[in-house]
């Protein structure tokens, strides 16, 4: 047998779990492993994506894994590289996205406890509370056995980040391939193939509840999509004719104009929830936007019933108590509910308060469609959102990355397909509008990209333009130019007496600095010119930067913000 | 005048009906209301007060002191009230923070938002006495 290298022991791992990108930025200690990309990952199949920050590469990788379904890869140096990467870590971590995050380390000799050297830090603490598993990687002989728990403990239960603190001296010892344990190995060896699913005697008492309930809905959050359920949830939805509501994250379960699908956190779908007598929660915890499940959003405990499926069984009963928990795949679980479901009752035939809800979503979309209709200079934020919207096909892939744009793109942005919808709904991260463009792009080259992003938010990765031209990827980032950090601005106009403090900008050309970085840039103005300037921003076959100018006075205030600000400041009461 | 008084209730059948913003936001719309304002006695509101009114065709009709059977309730303390009305919070996050309790079918009064957001601001306009140490956020009216 061969002598190998430890990093080539580490590639040849991740190239049997398929992984096509590893994003990061090099350093010293990471050449072993970039080497052994160059001299052997490339010709199967995988590739290191270099990016001009570590926090993005961590997004970047966090996009691809929300696209995709499959755990995606970064990779940071010490010290300072992998202190970089804590932003995306944390962002994937909240969202519960399945990540591998490679740190190299100094030499053993000099680590655990450091004594000195440059960049020395202890990583393992650095990344703990922000994945579920981390591990030293100090012998040659442990690597494979440790790559390939990290990626069975990422995607088992809920899926989440797990971090690998890689050895420099590790990385560049050698051995002989027929001296080890563990061996690289196809997935198949090391983790399961198919996931748990919750016990059949419970699946048929919630097919019993279903049926029986006069008023059922599922509530499907970001499980559904970690889980690849929605075709499951769609047909139970349509079997019993139940409606859909989503959590915010979840949006594209179920294509937004689907007549069973009321838009997560619209007046249809919260009327929905209050109203429903039995609540089907699917691979999702009943958080702050979904106001804790709790009333008056959702019903009083005691006159609605809440069964819930979830892959983890910490999750279950986390905001509010249930009356049937299921633990086990959603996919899987949902699978065997349908049938269960079926063999009780023939398709149940549309419920009269379905229409009631859909009109009462139809009056709360109105008037956002009439100021969408504003031809007002500068730019009312929903005329812009309406126009990109109306521009790009339903299967593209939409990412929204900011405060009030995050709010505003919510009213008319719909979503239609399962996957294509990219927002950091937990973390409300901003900046991730960008990275997460260009790992989607990376992820469906076939599909359309775009972005939506507030210009704060924007400008806390925009370095990753250059990351995008080099690679010669093509997608549009919208920038909804308010000049201020609209959604605080917004708080302090209305619980400060409008004593603003750090929250304006000075007027920045985006579009020039897209230019500048070899990417297509255009400042819009005009509402008549925001649907000719994404024609011309898609035929430069570039990554494109629209610098849109707002009114920045009607972006401050969405119409709902007050209903999320009661969620997020509940007990804050100021003293005025 | 003294908020929930009979010449304020009276005045806000008058200013409601008067305003044609919220008639058109409320055309159509026939319900009744009950609003409990409750009684805050370490802050100087000593007892709970009670009024309701009807919208026919989103007219206010009538208008009344005490309880009586209707299509909603709407209670929350006296001070939840005075904030909702001097604007330091709107009627949605009173209701979205659970501040103001509601009973009745939820959809309709979801599908009434507007309309109630409007409400308030035409009872912004009159001049308000508030109970207590409320009285500092009395309102000046228009």
């Amino acid at each position: 047998m061969a002598e190998l290298m430890g990093a080539d022991l580490l590639v040849q791992c991740l190239i049997q779990e398929k992984v096509r990108y590893v994003f990061g930025i090099p350093g010293g200690q990471l050449c072993p492993i970039l080497d052994a990309i160059r001299r052997f990952g490339h010709e199967a199949g995988l590739d290191f994506v270099m990016t001009r920050h570590e926090q993005a590469a961590a997004h970047m990788a966090d996009a691809y894994a929300r696209v995709t379904g499959e755990p995606g890869v970064c990779m940071g140096t010490i010290g300072p590289g992998a202190v970089d990467l804590v932003p995306g870590v944390y962002t994937a971590w909240a969202d519960s996205i399945p990540m591998i995050v490679l740190t190299a380390q100094n030499q053993t000799w000099k680590s655990y406890p450091e004594r000195g050297s440059m960049q020395s830090l202890d990583q393992i603490d650095l990344f703990a509370p922000i994945t579920k598993w981390q591990a030293r990687v100090a012998h040659w002989q442990r690597i494979p056995e440790l790559v390939q728990r990290a990626f069975r403990v990422a995607l088992s239960g809920r899926p989440r980040p797990v971090h690998l603190d890689l050895h420099v001296d590790v990385l560049v010892a050698t051995g002989d391939e027929s001296s080890l344990t563990y061996r690289p190995l196809p997935p198949e060896n090391y983790r399961p193939v198919r996931p748990p699913v919750a016990d059949p005697e419970l699946i048929e008492q919630a097919a019993h509840m279903l049926v029986e309930a006069e008023r059922p809905l599922i509530h499907p959050g970001g499980g559904v999509l970690r889980s690849g359920a929605w075709e499951e949830v769609r047909e139970l939805a349509e079997y019993l004719s139940a409606p859909v509501t989503t959590s915010p994250g979840a949006c594209g379960v179920l294509p937004e104009d689907h007549p069973l699908c009321l838009i997560a956190g619209g007046y249809g779908a919260l009327g929905a929830q209050a109203m429903a007598d039995v609540v089907l929660l699917i691979g999702g915890r009943l958080g702050d936007t979904d106001f804790w499940g709790q009333p008056p959003f959702w019903g009083e405990p005691d006159q609605q019933k809440l069964i819930q499926i979830d892959i983890e069984p910490e999750n279950v009963a986390l905001n509010r108590p249930v009356d049937l928990a299921l633990v086990g795949d959603a996919k899987a679980t949902l699978r065997l509910l349908i049938e269960a479901v079926k063999r009780r009752t023939p398709p149940i035939p549309e419920r009269p308060e379905m229409e009631e809800y859909r009109s009462v979503q139809e009056g709360w979309l109105a008037q956002f469609e009439a100021q969408a209709a504003s031809d007002q200079k500068p730019i009312h934020p929903l005329r812009l959102i309406r126009d990109v919207r109306a521009f790009f096909p339903r299967d593209a892939i939409t990412i929204v990355d900011g405060g009030n744009t995050a709010v505003w793109a919510h009213y008319l942005n719909r979503i239609y397909a399962p996957r294509t919808f990219l927002w950091a709904s937990d973390s409300g991260h901003l900046g991730t509008g960008l990275p997460y463009a260009i790992g989607a792009k990376l992820a469906r080259p076939d599909r359309m990209v775009y972005a939506i992003c507030g210009d704060g938010a924007f400008a806390l990765n925009m370095q990753e333009l250059e990351t995008a031209a080099r690679l010669g990827l093509s997608f549009v980032v919208i920038i909804v130019n308010d000049r201020q950090w609209g959604m605080i601005k917004a708080q302090q106009m209305s619980a400060y007496d409008a004593r603003y403090i750090g929250v304006d900008f000075k007027d920045v050309r985006y579009d020039q600095v897209a230019r500048a970085m070899g990417c297509w840039g255009e400042r819009v103005e005009d509402p008549s010119q925001i649907t000719p300037a994404l024609e011309r921003a898609v035929a430069s076959g570039k990554p494109a930067v629209l610098d849109v100018v707002v009114d920045a006075w009607a972006h401050l205030t969405p119409p709902d913000l007050e209903n999320l600000d009661a969620v997020w400041m509940e007990g804050c009461d100021l003293p005025w | 005048m003294k908020l929930a008084s009979p010449e304020y209730m009276e005045e806000v059948r008058k200013r409601s009906n008067a305003d044609p913003q919220y008639l058109e936001l409320a055309k159509g719309h026939n319900a009744s209301y009950t609003l409990v304002l409750e009684a805050e006695p370490e802050k100087g509101v000593a007892e709970t007060i009670v009024v309701g009114f009807d919208n026919v065709d989103g007219k206010i009709n009538e208008v009344w002191f005490g309880e009586r059977p209707t299509d909603f309730t709407l209670s929350a303390p006296y001070g939840v009230w005075v904030d909702i009305l001097r604007g330091k919070m709107g009627p949605t996050k009173a209701i979205a923070s659970r501040k103001l309790r509601t009973q009745g079918p939820f959809l309709q009064l979801l599908q009434g938002a507007n309309r109630i957001i409007r409400w308030v601001e035409v009872l912004r306009t009159i001049p308000t006495e508030f109970e207590g140490e409320y009285a500092k956020y009395n309102l000046p009216g228009e």
